[in-house]
């Protein structure tokens, strides 16, 4: 990604961005593209760019509050333990011999 | 009345049937979850929840609050706990705290460790909590919310009268009338520039101790120890 590249410079990503004309090409809908691309971005600073933009909130919206984990599992990325989530309620109580 | 509610996060501690819960979103709250470590009351929650035409933005947690507040142990001194102490729930962060706690007659403190809990789920972003307790405690837990809690202010909003009917085996009486105060909590905004700031500034330890101070010269109140 772009980044401020004068000598000596420590912090010079991620550029803020200026707007005065912003543009929309359409792009094809492409999946596979998107699940590659997903964990290599620079969150952060696309999160910077995207926050402004009224499709992308409403994309966020539906991600953050419309789409509920109704029955299922979180699971811890150490242990493996499975937190059950019933009826969309994550059973987060440890067992005794886990406390 | 404080714009508590309107487009803020909120957490109900030990959220029971979920009745505060509904209020909150009711209120103009845009995500409410409630937590408490009965399923059984939980299950009510929901039925209760679908009650509401439009559904409530409202998700239930099964979950013992008072882990957060142990998970807290280390921050409750008003330092650090933006970095890496504060424990598993850490993360754990809302704008304001709704809660009907236990008053802590059967588990004594039990009623501080849910403020406890509070006060860290909203510190950071600063915010409020909302939380019933007994009159008799009031001087108490004033000294505690100030002095040891972090909150800059700690204010009574009005006194109830609580008809407790008898719902647990260790309740002798049919029921009990007991005077309980709604009070409101402020947990002033942490300075969360600082992680970002360049490094060599170096008065990160000096600013939180400036702030520790504020929260002693606010506790002025009358020290009048009533029992029950």
């Amino acid at each position: 990604m772009l980044a401020c590249t004068i000598k000596g410079v420590q912090n010079g990503f991620p550029l803020k961005i200026q707007a005065e004309e912003v543009v929309e090409r359409e792009a094809d809908f492409d999946p596979d593209f998107l699940r590659h691309i997903f964990p290599k971005l620079e969150w952060a600073a696309f999160l910077e760019g995207a926050r402004a933009d009224e499709s992308f909130l409403k994309a966020f919206h539906h991600a953050l509050l419309e789409v509920h984990l109704e029955e299922g599992a979180l699971l811890c990325p150490e242990t493996g333990r499975a937190f059950k989530v019933s009826k969309g309620i994550p059973n987060m109580l440890l067992n005794e011999d886990e406390v | 009345m404080y714009n508590d509610f309107e487009g803020k996060t909120v957490m109900d501690l030990g959220c029971g049937t979920g009745m505060l819960s509904a209020g909150a979103a009711l209120l103009g709250s845009p995500a409410v979850v409630g937590v408490d470590i009965d399923a059984d009351a939980l299950d009510v929650a929901l039925e209760n929840c679908d009650q509401f035409e439009d559904p409530l933005p409202v998700d239930f947690v099964l979950a013992d609050v008072l882990s957060i507040a142990d998970s807290s142990a280390c921050s409750t001194s008003g330092s650090n706990s933006s970095g890496s102490g504060g424990g598993p729930w850490r993360r754990l962060r809302c704008d304001t705290v709704i809660m009907n706690p236990p008053f802590g007659t059967r588990r004594k403190g039990a009623d501080v460790d849910f403020l406890r809990a509070a006060t860290r789920l909203v510190r950071g972003g600063g915010g409020a909590v909302y939380s019933l307790h007994k009159s008799s405690t009031r001087a108490h837990l004033q000294k505690v919310a100030l002095r040891e809690l972090g909150c800059s202010e700690a204010e009574v909003l009005a006194e109830l009268r609580y008809d407790l009917p008898a719902t647990y085996k260790f309740h002798k009486q049919q029921s009990r009338d007991i005077e309980v105060d709604l009070w409101r909590f402020v947990v002033p905004q942490r300075d969360e520039a600082q992680p970002s700031k360049p490094p060599g500034q170096g008065r990160a330890a000096g600013g939180d101790e400036a702030s520790d101070g504020e929260c002693e010269e606010n506790s002025d109140e009358d020290d009048e120890e009533s029992g029950e």
